[in-house]
């Protein structure tokens, strides 16, 4: 970028040139200064947050209530990144939807006229925020759940913890970034929303029951590769059964972004604003 | 200076804009009118890059907009929807769009304060009027302290106050000898604040030039004569190839020459004149002329173009209470 903007004529006043770090800064300010956004990532962290407490606090009343002998591991402390996946979800669609419902994409365009700076721009600040918002989230719930737990709090000290806690954030980031693609191909909330929910919570089921009730095996054997699935693998203490190891799955959801991506940035490109 | 050549934009079988060319001068106020729906947003959207040309192409000082390195330092444009988030303050807006640039808070502060934002910049958007909306929209076209300005349908929902300091601004801003592309769809507006016209009805434009010669050039210019001896004074001026309208009072239209002329020619066959008045038809009378059935006018500029900015435009006529009838 700065090769590019560099090979050309100085502006005789001050070459206050578009970068995409600067494109990066606006879209920072964008997000954080509609309350939406601070909505959602208060409602995402306090999910983080609160939903591992439930089991916490049963263990603390009943230490058998958790069945195993062992006591809980770091897998109980991301159970409340499966709800932030929905609100980071709409976060991400609105991100974008939000441009075109109130007009500001004009704005934003006419400043921006290259456009792909824009979303790629919209996509790196989104994933630090969902990244971010994750990993601090499972640990304060590490943190919250510590004197529930006393003595057989998980431990945060080995390889595979880390893995799960930063892995995520991770598919936080992956979301987010999912439903910005789908929200900037479709342009309208109420449709990407219910896309990216149905890809990620409806799809999974409907594939499974609909392969059962019709004996096609294949649509169970699809279900791994979803995006919510393939994701979700990395937050997982012990992967059974997966055909996708955490890093894999990462990678399979890092298609599905690379593939939606790609089409939105085409698409935007080439559409009327 | 914004050259377009054959601009044409085409949604399915509808043509928006069809083989529209001009070029805008740096310095001058050019104004774009036309009735709602006759292509004007179309085309001013085409200028910053909003809109893909189906064929022709504009240009901003040479080159496409999206190729500018700095888009805002070149074209500040106001465009007629509104281009902002309820949801965010005006400040906050305009921090984002200059943040783009890495222009500073200072600039943003200051296009608050000429745009008589400043108490309400830390106000949500969403509350504003249409008049405040339209001051913040102008504030984020300054920001970059564009060489061109691109206004769409700027006095919109204006207050008087608002309108006139749009129009000084306008002149202002063109003085500094930035080009200035301003819509409107108010013949009376257009009248005040533009030096040149491009006409434009049905996608088409009808006429272009400096506002006098194009109001001049739809046979506007006139001259009333009344005269005791008006049949002959008539034949008179017909056979030296002035073109006339007999009154049913008995007065003379005549067009073709002028008033000096028409005097002299009487004075010549010893013709007593009575009046003598030269009329120059209104903006609107121009405009409801050459947009009445754009088919009717063929797309080149109605008269030889005058010497840039010369002569007194035709104000007065415009009453400001009147709206298009378009």
């Amino acid at each position: 970028m700065s090769a590019a903007t560099s090979a050309r004529p100085a502006d005789p006043r001050g070459g206050r040139a578009v970068t995409f770090g600067r494109v990066v800064r606006s879209e920072r300010i964008k997000l954080l200064t509609l309350r939406s956004t601070w909505w959602a990532l208060a409602l995402t962290l306090l999910a983080v947050v609160a939903v591992p407490v439930l089991p916490a606090a049963l263990y603390a009343a009943d230490p058998a209530s958790l069945g195993g002998a062992l006591g809980p591991d770091v897998g109980a402390l991301t159970a409340g990144t499966e709800v932030a996946v929905i609100t980071l979800g709409v976060l991400g669609v609105l991100a974008v939807t939000n441009e075109y419902s109130s007009g500001m994409v004009r704005a934003t365009m006419t400043a921006v006229p290259r456009r792909t700076p824009v979303l790629l721009a919209k996509g790196v600040v989104l994933a630090v925020l969902a990244a971010l918002v994750g990993v601090v989230g499972v640990l304060l719930a590490w943190v919250v759940t510590l004197p529930l737990y006393g003595d057989a709090a998980p431990s945060l000290a080995t390889a595979t913890a880390w893995r799960v806690v930063l892995g995520s954030g991770l598919r936080l980031a992956g979301v987010a970034l999912l439903a910005l693609a789908v929200g900037a191909l479709l342009r309208s909330a109420a449709g990407a929303v219910a896309v990216v929910l149905g890809l990620l919570l409806v799809l999974p089921g409907v594939l499974q029951v609909a392969g059962f009730a019709l004996g096609v095996e294949a649509f169970g054997r699809v279900v791994p590769f979803l995006p919510g699935q393939a994701g979700a693998v990395v937050t997982q203490v012990a992967p059974t059964g997966d055909p996708l190891g955490p890093w894999t799955g990462l990678l399979v959801m890092a298609a599905w972004i690379a593939v939606l991506g790609g089409a939105a940035v085409a698409l935007l490109r080439s559409r009327d604003v | 200076m914004i050259v377009a050549e054959h601009l044409t934009k085409r949604y399915g079988d509808r043509t928006a804009v069809d083989d529209v060319s001009f070029t805008l001068e740096p310095g001058r106020v050019t104004g774009f009118l036309g009735p709602n729906g006759a292509g004007k947003s179309t085309t001013m959207r085409m200028v910053v890059g909003l809109d893909r040309p189906t064929s022709g192409r504009v240009t901003v000082d040479g080159r496409a907009y999206a190729d500018s390195a700095a888009p805002l330092q070149e074209v500040g444009a106001l465009l007629e929807a509104r281009a902002v988030h309820p949801g965010r303050s005006a400040r906050s807006h305009l921090r984002a769009l200059a943040a783009t640039h890495g222009i500073g808070d200072a600039r943003v502060d200051e296009v608050v304060a000429m745009t008589g934002l400043s108490a309400v910049a830390r106000r949500r958007v969403g509350g504003f009027s249409l008049g405040m909306g339209q001051r913040l929209g102008i504030a984020a076209a300054l920001l970059g302290d564009p060489r061109v300005l691109v206004l769409d349908e700027p006095v919109n929902g204006l207050d008087p106050e608002g309108v006139r300091w749009v129009r000084q601004t306008v002149r202002h801003l063109a003085d500094e000898g930035r080009t200035v592309f301003i819509s409107s769809h108010l013949m009376s507006e257009m009248a005040i604040t533009a030096d040149d016209l491009v006409v434009i009805g049905r996608g088409r434009v009808v006429a272009q030039g400096p506002v006098r010669d194009v109001v001049g050039g739809v046979g506007g210019a006139s001259v009333l004569v009344r005269s005791p001896r008006a049949g002959e004074l008539g034949a008179l001026l017909e056979r030296s190839g002035a073109r006339l309208e007999r009154r049913d009072d008995g007065a003379l239209v005549v067009r073709g020459p002028d008033a000096a002329a028409v005097g002299d020619l009487a004075a010549g066959a010893g013709i007593a004149v009575h009046e003598l008045t030269p009329q120059q038809s209104s903006l609107e009378d121009a405009f409801m002329t050459l947009t009445a059935d754009a088919v009717e006018y063929p797309t080149s500029p109605s008269q030889p173009a005058g010497p840039p900015g010369s002569g007194p435009r035709p104000a007065g006529q415009g009453r400001p209470d009147e709206e298009a009838r378009a």
